[in-house]
């Protein structure tokens, strides 16, 4: 994937994260003060969203954005530990169910195939670093980390011309069961729940080595939110 | 807070960056990138059927089209419309190319990664490889063309290399045949005007050499109209058996047979009437007037005279007796003859009897042969004496071995055999005969084509006593009947058929009649008394009399009966002076039986 500013910046927020810890000293001293109350300590969270789910090829330059197609929407619902560390950084782990998947264009010539792949897995992602700022009335925070997911059910439809046609029945074999990545979010805590904006892409293909000679990988924007 | 202010600053930037780090690229992609496209077998293209990789450059205007051809996984053909192709490299907007220089073009078909073996096209400029044009009359006669659109002329154009052959190129679409510098649209040319054509092959920037022609009216090129009588027997009676056939030969003014299909054209004026029959029967004797007229232009004239019965040539037959020890005196073969000269012109009636109402002249005579088969002369004419030393034949011996002997070739002789036959309990038969073989079918007779080799013994055979005694001396014009085509004048068993095919010859059921009476009458199956007269009849009968159908009957055979010494077989009708030899007996003798009858009964 192309070093796009996204990607600069998640690079530069576990530098930042480390340059915190040199920083801890004065900063809680300064500020525990003001620390809400309700980000102190551990918590669980009922957590869901919606998600913008899309495939992304290893050799292609840039992302698609999501909403410039005809969307697929997905969804992902689960439950969340988070863990404050100090007034300023805390971690969270999240196991949920996620809807992934891509809808596809795929024209030429006049001819126009149109394809929904459905994608659900059981996903754990782990955010080690989450960065908190203090505000009036809620806390924005930064969050990176990775996740892991076991391919449950994939599903793939078909449309040619506009009109259903027959998808290679065996194509869904060749997924791979397991997908992990990276995920990066930033979000504000409404008192101990966070409402946060979620970008993830995955570091392995969505296929099985070799069976594409264009792989694809999944990538995802959540709006996320927490009961 | 300068941190808290630049955690803040961070968190803005990141959301930001989120929502605009996602560049625009096109949301649609190649439809190779299907993943199911991606799985292909490998990549075909081929050209179109029917066209040819060389393009010839300012001939072929239609463009090349190509098809390619692959599968997915599951086999499926991969729609066309996925295919890029192209030149040398370079993509094509559709899959018709058409070249615009000469050399040499590779065309390739794409999908996604997959590239196909390319299909090489080559395009030739002819213009700098044809030294000629030759333009040739193919079919047609350039020195006969009519004028009135019934004239097909079709040329080839043939383009000539510097080599002084053929260019070995399809160039026939960059040829044009031009007639007085009109473009046509083929090489065929047809006249509908008299006048004179100025034919051209142009082409490559060459012209072929000139081929004038003219065309005119048919009368033009007819110097003569000959009109062509066939007749099928050597005279022309008026007996509607007669035919003549009228067909017509075309000389041109050299005198030479004109090519084309006169009798299509051809008009048959009988008696200054229009006809549209070629082939000419009557039964009134007279002298016809008959004209060809072919395109305006007439034949001589042709008059043909058809005889009366009692005019027509009287047909004379040799016959020869095979005596097998039977030592019959030369008299008694004369008499017999007289009696034949008698019977078939119907000039016997021993016992000045009624004759049949339509008793008629045969206008046959028969003579004893006075030459044998090596045209040598016969000591005693007709007369063949065979030693067998006092050998007795069974009923069907002579046909089937014995008589092959001496089988005299029967289109010189009436062949007869007399022998001692073995006689059999209930075997009463006199003679018997074969029917003959016609060329031209008559009823109950068979139908054989001309030229072959007899393959049965067509003759009779006698036993001693029909030369004895006035009761017998009919047997012989019964037999030579059956051999002329003449069938029994009764029926076997019962009414329901003409057996004899001759509706003047009263049928009656012959099991009705009993011959113990010792009567000249009969009852035919309508009922009605009358008296028996005709040579063809059994039992007791005035014998006197042949009726005008077995004329008819008996004139056929004449005219188309294999076997027998007439001028259908190349005879003169009179005696024979000369025969080629004996008949040799062939290998295999078809199975035809010959019809047997009986010792007639005395009716004095």
């Amino acid at each position: 994937m192309k070093p796009t500013l996204a990607f600069l910046f998640m690079l530069l927020v576990p530098l930042f994260g480390s340059g915190q810890n040199i920083a801890t000293t004065d900063s809680v001293m300064v500020s525990s003060v003001n620390t809400p109350r309700s980000l102190r300590g551990s918590w669980v969270n009922l957590r869901g969203g919606i998600m913008l789910p899309d495939f992304y090829k290893r050799s292609s330059e840039a992302v698609r954005l999501p909403v410039l197609q005809k969307p697929y929407l997905g969804w992902q619902a689960g439950l969340s530990v988070e863990v404050a560390h100090s007034r300023w950084h805390g971690s969270r782990i999240e196991v949920s169910f996620v809807r992934k998947g891509a809808n596809e264009l795929f024209a030429e010539n006049g001819h126009r195939l149109e394809s929904t792949t459905r994608l659900s897995y059981a996903q754990v992602a782990l955010l080690p670093v989450i960065v908190k700022a203090r505000g009036e009335r809620f806390s924005p925070f930064l969050g990176i980390g990775g996740y892991g997911a076991y391919l449950l059910n994939a599903t793939h439809q078909v449309r040619l011309n506009g009109a259903p046609a027959v998808p290679d029945k065996n194509l869904p074999n060749h997924f791979r069961k397991l997908d992990y990545g990276w995920t990066v979010g930033a979000g504000v805590y409404l008192g101990r729940r966070p409402l946060e904006l979620r970008y993830e892409s995955g570091l392995t293909d969505v296929f099985r080595e070799g069976y594409l000679t264009t792989p694809v990988r999944n990538q995802a924007v959540s709006l996320l939110f927490s009961l | 807070m300068p941190l808290n202010r630049l955690l803040k600053s961070l968190f803005l930037l990141s959301v930001l960056s989120l929502l605009s780090d996602c560049s625009r690229r096109s949301d649609i992609q190649p439809l190779a990138d299907y993943y199911a496209y991606q799985r292909t077998n490998a990549v075909t293209v081929n050209l179109e059927q029917g066209r040819k990789t060389t393009v010839l450059l300012s001939v072929d205007t239609d463009s090349l089209r190509f098809r390619a051809s692959a599968t997915d996984a599951q086999g499926k053909d991969i729609p066309h419309a996925l295919y890029t192709f192209l030149v040398d490299g370079k993509p094509l907007p559709s899959n018709a190319f058409l070249p615009a220089k000469e050399g040499k073009y590779q065309i390739t078909a794409k999908l996604g990664a997959k590239e196909s073996q390319p299909v090489v096209i080559e395009a030739v400029d002819l213009k700098s490889l044809v030294k000629e044009i030759r333009l040739q009359p193919e079919a047609g006669n350039p020195k006969m063309v009519l004028s009135d659109g019934n004239t097909l002329l079709r040329f080839s154009m043939v383009a000539i290399g510097f080599d002084d052959k053929p260019v070995p190129f399809d160039y026939l679409k960059g040829l044009t045949l031009y007639v007085n510098d009109q473009p046509l649209t083929s090489a065929e040319f047809t006249p509908r005007q008299e006048g004179t054509y100025r034919l051209v092959a142009k082409g490559f920037g060459r012209e072929s050499s000139e081929i004038v022609i003219s065309a005119h009216p048919k009368a033009y090129y007819i110097g003569t109209v000959l009109l062509k009588v066939n007749l099928n027997g050597p005279d022309f009676i008026a007996d509607n058996l007669s035919a003549a056939t009228f067909t017509v030969n075309v000389l041109d003014r050299e005198g030479k047979l004109v090519d084309w299909y006169a009798e299509r054209d051809m008009q048959l004026f009988l008696n200054g009437q229009l006809t549209q029959e070629r082939t000419f029967r009557t039964r009134t004797p007279g002298v016809y007037r008959f004209k060809a007229v072919v395109a305006g232009k007439e034949s001589a004239e042709y008059s043909l005279r058809a005889l009366s019965f009692s005019e027509a040539r009287i047909v004379t037959i040799p016959i020869v007796f095979h005596l097998y020890g039977v030592d019959i005196p030369q008299y008694k073969l004369q008499e017999q003859i007289n009696v034949l000269n008698n019977t078939f012109r119907d000039n016997f009636n021993p016992s000045n009897a009624l004759k049949a109402d339509r008793h008629a002249d045969l206008r046959l005579q028969f003579v004893l042969a006075d030459t044998d088969p090596n045209g040598q002369p016969m000591a005693q004419p007709g007369r063949h004496y065979v030693d067998v030393g006092g050998k007795q034949y069974k009923d069907d011996e002579m046909f089937t071995k014995a008589g092959w002997d001496h089988y005299w070739n029967p289109e010189y002789y009436l062949n007869a055999y007399v022998a001692n036959y073995i006689e059999e309990p209930d075997d009463n038969w006199a003679g018997k005969a074969y029917y003959p073989t016609v060329t031209q079918p008559l009823v109950g007779l068979g139908t054989y084509v001309k030229g072959s080799k007899p393959f049965y013994l067509f003759s009779m055979i006698l036993k001693p006593l029909v030369f004895d005694g006035a009761n017998n001396n009919t047997i012989i014009t019964h037999e030579i009947g059956h051999m002329l085509g003449l069938y029994h004048a009764f029926n076997t068993n019962n009414c329901t058929s003409d057996a004899d095919y001759c509706p003047d010859t009263p049928m009656y059921n012959r099991q009705n009649y009993n011959d113990k009476v010792y009567s000249m009458s009969r009852t035919d199956c309508n009922g009605q008394e009358f008296s028996s007269t005709n040579y063809m009849d059994y039992y007791y009968s005035f014998r006197n009399s042949f009726t005008l159908d077995q004329q008819t009957r008996v004139r056929h055979v004449l005219d188309y009966g294999l076997y027998l010494p007439t001028q259908f077989n190349g005879r003169s009708g009179r005696r024979s002076v000369a025969a080629p030899g004996v008949v040799k007996r062939p290998d295999v003798l078809w199975d035809v039986k010959p019809v047997a009858c009986p010792i007639p009964h005395d009716h004095h």
